[in-house]
């Protein structure tokens, strides 16, 4: 681990520790420090943003009730959470949906826009409509490793598989969007980003 | 070609898994990958070709900010967590998800932007908080 991670990692703990005692204050914290790659991680995984909320609120909501029998040194905050979430997303995916269609993906804010910036938001919902046509453990580790940038080992421990399974999840979830987005040229500006 | 540390059909292999940004691979191999593919042209051309996936997918759009109210899941994790009173089961089933959902609702909190700098507080709406706050007190007794 490196220094910058201990630091944080010993931050978290202490966090634990005077949440179990009842402190909303330093619950606050956690919530301030992880809330927000939680949110990231559920909306990329659901594309549904009532549904994110929910998946945080829980994830959080078991943190709390956690942070009793947490113990210092061991598993990280941070991969508990996202273990968490990933994991409640993969549960409501396996739930059948009664939504309607329109409801699915709202990610994108729907805005009256001038024409390029239409076209970017057109080539938006081509890739997050791509993404979401990946099988759930494929869209879950393409989440954590590539828009994360989570650590493969990382990525692999929340998914709770070895790191020759993330990449060869990881390979098909590249392989079947290179196809379905072969069309797709990059802009410039995508380019350089 | 081989590198001494690593081979030319591993680091196609981390190109196709981890796409083209060297801050993406694996730590421990990413300097020994970066050396093979400077020397050898057609690692060149797969990390190209790796890059350009990453910048179609650099499109996809960011999350939009969720509100996440840190106060209201303290109380419905409290709630939840209290022995009950009269040394029964807990009476009723789906507690946590609509407690859940009002906590998003409610207003105390603060709106964590997902993709950037968080929101501040927002208005606490009235109805939400009294159904939160009924809830917890059924929840306790």
């Amino acid at each position: 681990m490196r220094g910058t991670d201990q630091l944080d990692s010993s931050l978290d703990d202490a966090f634990m520790r005077q949440t179990a005692t009842g402190n909303a204050a330093a619950f606050t914290q956690l919530v301030a420090r992880h809330s927000r790659r939680c949110a990231r991680l559920a909306a990329r995984m659901m594309g549904n943003r009532s549904e994110a909320e929910d998946i945080v609120q829980e994830a959080f909501t078991r943190l709390w009730l956690k942070t009793k029998d947490w113990e210092p040194g061991g598993a990280q905050v941070s991969t508990w959470l996202y273990r968490v979430v990933v994991n409640l997303c993969l549960d409501r995916k396996r739930k059948p949906r009664n939504e309607p269609i329109e409801a699915a993906a709202e990610i994108i804010d729907p805005a009256p826009r001038s024409d390029d910036r239409m076209l970017a938001a057109e080539r938006s919902i081509r890739v997050q409509r791509a993404v979401e046509t990946l099988p759930d453990r494929q869209r879950a580790a393409l989440a954590l490793c590539h828009f994360e940038e989570l650590s493969n080992a990382e990525a692999a421990a929340i998914l709770d598989i070895n790191i020759g399974a993330l990449e060869s999840l990881l390979v098909r979830a590249r392989r079947s969007l290179r196809e379905l987005l072969s069309d797709l040229a990059p802009t410039d500006a995508a380019r350089t980003a | 070609m081989t590198h001494p540390t690593i081979s030319a059909e591993r680091v196609r292999a981390i190109l196709a898994a981890y796409g083209g940004a060297p801050q993406r691979w694996p730590e421990d191999e990413r300097g020994a990958a970066l050396s093979l593919i400077e020397s050898d042209p057609s690692l060149g051309i797969d990390m190209a070709d790796a890059r350009e996936l990453d910048a179609t997918l650099a499109q996809h759009p960011e999350p939009p900010a969720l509100t996440i109210n840190p106060l209201a899941i303290a109380a419905v994790a409290r709630a939840a967590s209290a022995p009950p009173v009269n040394g029964g089961a807990r009476r009723r089933t789906g507690f946590w998800p609509r407690a859940a959902s009002l906590a998003a609702a409610a207003v105390l909190g603060f709106a964590v932007g997902v993709s950037g700098v968080g929101r501040g507080p927002a208005p606490l709406d009235p109805e939400d908080a009294l159904a939160l706050m009924i809830m917890i007190e059924e929840e306790a007794l």
